[in-house]
């Protein structure tokens, strides 16, 4: 093994050595947590609930995190409404709903940045290309056909 | 445990929760409820991913079920509910309700082992 491999090996996170770091959509936060590699694959483990994610690649093991935190976060929600919830699992359905309920906001606003910016383009090329947006007679020889009778 | 399958998994959970079996396939999430040694209600809510088991991935279990890893092919395999609720009992709130809690607190005691 090379020195370089070995930098590299010491670069990868692992079990015992995890990254610290946090879980994101759309740049609002989702969790705080820890990644490694292990088994040829990845994992995520929130520092403040009990949300964890694994996956072949990186990205698989987010969208793991991603789905484990909205699944346990309707789980929490159902426990609650039936009156079955602990005051700790309210208490992580709490962080859970508030931090879902900031990414919905983040995403509707940078969906509502989107359309507008669409829609400036959608006007400014209108204007620009006015001229074009004209009635043109057809040629002759696409002229409606006599009528044969 | 390398034969451990996600649908393999989701049938014992469901028999450690006490859940319907009819309704393990769809059960993603099960949970256990106990009463901890400081007479606390509290439980374990431990999810299945449906796509693959590393061998970190029943660390992992291991770690939610609070038991230890060589343990858990017994506890997979051959612990009724009323085993495991006996099991998670012995433990105080503070380590039951949260992993994160759970894991800090195992490393505060390792720390305080080496500064000894």
């Amino acid at each position: 093994v090379s020195l370089l491999e070995r930098e590299v090996d010491l670069a990868v996170p692992s079990e015992l050595n995890p990254e610290d770091g946090y879980v994101s959509i759309c740049g609002a936060l989702l969790l705080e947590g820890q990644r490694w590699e292990a088994d040829g694959a990845h994992f995520i483990r929130s520092t403040e609930s009990e949300v964890w994610g694994q996956g072949d690649d990186l990205d698989d093991a987010v969208g793991d995190f991603v789905n484990h935190a909205i699944e346990l976060s309707h789980h929490l929600a159902t426990q609650i409404l039936q009156g079955d919830a602990t005051e700790h699992e309210t208490q992580v359905h709490a962080l859970l709903a508030e931090r879902l309920a900031d990414i919905m906001a983040t995403v509707e606003e940078s969906e509502t940045r989107r359309r507008d910016a669409a829609i400036q383009l959608l006007r400014l090329r209108r204007r620009r290309f006015r001229e074009a947006n004209t009635w043109r007679p057809a040629p002759r020889s696409h002229s409606r056909p006599r009528s044969l009778v | 445990l390398a034969s451990r399958t996600p649908k393999s998994l989701q049938t014992s959970l469901a028999r450690l929760a006490g859940t319907d079996a009819r309704k393990a396939s769809e059960t993603r999430i099960f949970k256990i409820t106990v009463t901890s040694s400081d007479g606390k209600k509290c439980s374990v809510n431990v999810r299945i991913s449906p796509k693959k088991v590393y061998p970190t991935t029943l660390k992992q279990l291991a770690r939610e079920l609070r038991v230890e890893f060589d343990q858990l092919d017994d506890v997979l395999d051959n612990w009724t509910h009323e085993q495991l609720v006996a099991h998670l009992s012995q433990f105080p709130s503070e380590v039951l309700d949260s992993l994160p809690a759970e894991e800090r607190f195992r490393t505060f005691l390792a720390d305080s082992n080496d500064a000894k």
